[in-house]
């Protein structure tokens, strides 16, 4: 190998950011192992490095992958594990399995949106599927948190909503793109109208700002677009009328500190956490995260605030808006308007998923039972975070594929024009 | 380990975990920052990607003139609105008309929606009818309410569908002022814009920096236009001086400012030379339409 190619790959920028994303786990893995010498942080300070390393470099000889969103889906996933290991071990064993039943699904997603040309029959098929999914947990689910949105199958704990987002981001893309009103804003409320008599309003917001958002998409119709902002504002009106436990979160939200040892302590055990860590952090496996209640779902972020600080918050949270703007990228350079609005679905998806949670969080918005994408511990939450990944890169690879092709017509036509 | 120790290493790891978070965030902008320049730079390279040819306009209106060229994305919608991907602002079309797809080795599939009707090659076509027996190939036409449009594909497509609709030559309208309209012939694919060849910005390093033609040497600058094209006074042999004909010998003449062609007829005898259609430059469609209003 000549010099110049040898420092062409050493600047590779896939090659520079997946090497420092797997030195920053193997450091941080490394050091859990000092903590107590227990073989599962040695072992995952080399597993977890070699996933990601494999992950980035197997999956793009399989098709043409797009390697940044890898990266950084891969580093979320990650950092997942480490912090739940940081907190507790037994979760982070469950997420690492989860972890690589997202990759798999990932990639049978790609696969998915590659071959799949006729998206008709898969779309009517799911539409019955979804609702049917959805309306479930009213028959056979528990109420947790004031919200009726889990059912359990054995040991096993299943969120519907979850993996309906993805075939509500199907439904609705192949429907726009196909200009037809009547069967994609059916289904929409059907789904909206299911998780509202859950109680499941975390969910509920982030389908309709999607739904509303895809639909300004397709049609660039500010006046609709605009009225069913209305309808969501009076709909939300609606909700805080009705729902008790609405009404406690919006006053808990305006002042945490009213009743900060029985509904205030999640937001204000989170807001102490985030403050205590500071900028730079109380130290992996130092700090007391288990205090916060649900620390390893809906407030991971804090817990990532505290043992690392505030400035890697921050780096966390421009990690999303890097994935969003890939994802945008993705979406605009589509070929297909389906393909376009998928892309943008699963986009916004995300981005609205963190923005509520970390939103929350941080108490600049009401907060609602919703995961943060990738990181929060559960099954359903990665593996759906990890299939909207795999939309998102089915579209960047046929977007590749497109334009190979199209880069072979210009030369093929250029070639006929000299003859 | 014991616990202090821990604390120790712990907290001067803290500033390591935050620079490394620091210089991913960096390293992942910086690559999408290149990739997108990179991008940027191979698309100005194929000013027809995602296009898979054009419609030509053979029958339209004031506001879709004869002779316009429609770029034809792979799949869309055609229709009176400009929300359409394909707009067609003509008498007899719908809102939104028909849905269009390419399909490789078929070609591109109309399917009309309900209530709609269109012609492809002489051969009705409604939301009823099994489109796959009316595949729209290479030189197919398209009649949508009253207006009449030829498809033309994109050469290396994979479109095996020729049309079995005899060629009838669109003959220009008899008035010489009414615009030609500019249908092929002889040509039997449009082509794509040539690619312009990969070029990477110059880097100079500071020493081997090129200086300015001015301030080169004056026997490294390059010619001035007169040195290259010299008058023809200058030029040997001299075209002015013309050799006396002889005798009985027809001079020829040769085709100049001062002895114009004869022209036949108002229609040139030679097919025109395939020039590319005006549509191809990237206009968003308002301002195509700004632009045909002007």
């Amino acid at each position: 190998m000549k010099n110049n190619e040898k420092r062409s790959l050493r600047r590779d920028p896939g090659r520079l950011l997946s090497s420092t994303v797997m030195l920053f786990f193997f450091s941080a893995f490394l050091l859990l192992f000092l903590k107590d010498y227990a073989w599962q942080a040695a072992a995952l300070a080399v597993a977890v490095p070699a996933m990601i390393w494999l992950g980035v470099n197997l999956l793009p000889r399989l098709f043409p992958a797009d390697k940044l969103l890898l990266s950084l889906t891969n580093f979320l996933c990650a950092l997942g594990v480490l912090v739940l290991y940081a907190t507790n071990p037994d979760y982070a064993y469950q997420q690492a399995t989860y972890y690589g039943v997202g990759l798999v699904a990932m990639v049978v997603c790609i696969y998915l949106v590659r071959i799949i040309k006729h998206w008709k029959l898969p779309v009517l098929l799911l539409m019955p599927v979804s609702l049917a999914l959805l309306a479930l947990p009213l028959l056979i689910g528990r109420e947790t948190n004031g919200a009726k949105n889990w059912f359990y199958v054995g040991s096993l704990s299943v969120q519907p909503s979850e993996i309906v987002k993805l075939s509500l981001l199907l439904i609705i893309s192949y429907f726009m793109s196909r200009r037809r009103l009547l069967p994609w804003l059916i289904f929409a409320v059907g789904c909206l109208g299911l998780l509202m008599l859950q109680k499941d309003l975390g969910t509920a917001l982030m389908y309709y700002g999607v739904t509303l958002m895809l639909f300004y998409a397709s049609s660039n119709n500010l006046l609709l677009t605009g009225v069913g902002l209305a309808g969501g504002a009076g709909a939300a009106v609606l909700g805080y009328k009705m729902f008790a436990h609405v009404k406690k979160r919006v006053a808990i939200w305006q002042n945490p500190w009213s009743d900060y040892d029985n509904a205030g302590y999640q937001i204000v055990q989170s807001l102490m956490a985030i403050a205590s860590g500071g900028i730079f952090g109380m130290g992996l496996g130092l700090g007391y995260p288990q205090t916060i209640p649900v620390y390893h779902t809906d407030f991971i972020f804090s817990v990532i605030c505290e043992q690392f600080g505030v400035i890697f918050g921050l780096c966390v949270l421009l990690m999303y808006v890097a994935i969003i703007w890939r994802g945008a990228t993705t979406a605009m350079a589509a070929r297909t308007s389906f393909h376009g609005l998928l892309a943008m679905g699963a986009t916004l998806m995300i981005g609205l998923q963190t923005f509520v949670i970390i939103g929350g969080v941080i108490k600049l918005i009401p907060l609602t039972g919703v995961t943060m994408p990738f990181v929060s511990y559960g099954g359903t939450s990665l593996v759906s975070s990890m299939c909207l990944v795999g939309l998102l890169q089915g579209v960047a690879s046929l977007n590749e594929d497109d334009l190979n092709e199209d880069t072979r017509l210009a030369m093929l036509g250029s070639q006929e024009g000299m003859q | 380990m014991p616990e202090n120790i821990y604390e120790i290493i712990s907290l001067g790891a803290r500033y390591w975990f935050a620079f490394l978070g620091v210089l991913i965030v960096w390293r992942a902008f910086r690559w999408l920052r290149k990739d997108r320049k990179a991008n940027h730079r191979r698309l100005r390279q194929l000013p027809d990607a995602g296009m898979i040819g054009e419609m030509v306009v053979l029958q339209g209106s004031d506001e879709l003139p004869e002779g316009y060229a429609i770029p034809i994305p792979r799949e869309g919608v055609l229709g009176f609105v400009r929300s359409c991907d394909v707009v067609i602002p003509v008498n007899g079309v719908a809102a939104r008309h028909l849905d269009f797809s390419f399909q490789p080795g078929t070609g591109l599939l109309l399917f009309p929606l309900r209530g709609a009707v269109c012609y492809v090659d002489d051969a009705e076509v409604t939301h009823r009818s099994k489109t796959k027996k009316h595949p729209m190939g290479h030189g197919s036409r398209l009649q949508v309410g009253q207006a009449v449009l030829r498809l033309r594909l994109f050469a290396g497509l994979d479109a095996s569908y020729r049309p079995y609709y005899p060629y009838v030559p669109e003959y220009p309208p008899c008035d010489p002022d009414q615009p030609v309209t500019q249908d092929w012939q002889d040509n039997s694919y449009v082509y794509h814009q040539q690619p312009s060849p990969w070029q990477e910005e110059p880097v100079y390093d500071q020493a081997q920096q090129a200086p300015w033609p001015e301030q080169q040497a004056p026997w490294q600058q390059p010619a001035a236009p007169w040195q290259e094209n010299p008058a023809p006074w200058q030029q040997s042999p001299n075209p002015w001086q013309q050799e006396e004909p002889m005798y009985g010998q027809e001079q020829p003449v040769e085709e100049s400012w001062l002895n114009p062609p004869v022209q036949q007829g108002w229609m040139p005898q030679q097919p025109e030379p395939f020039q590319p259609a005006q549509a191809r430059q990237r206009h968003s469609r308002a301002q195509r339409r700004r632009y045909d209003e002007e």
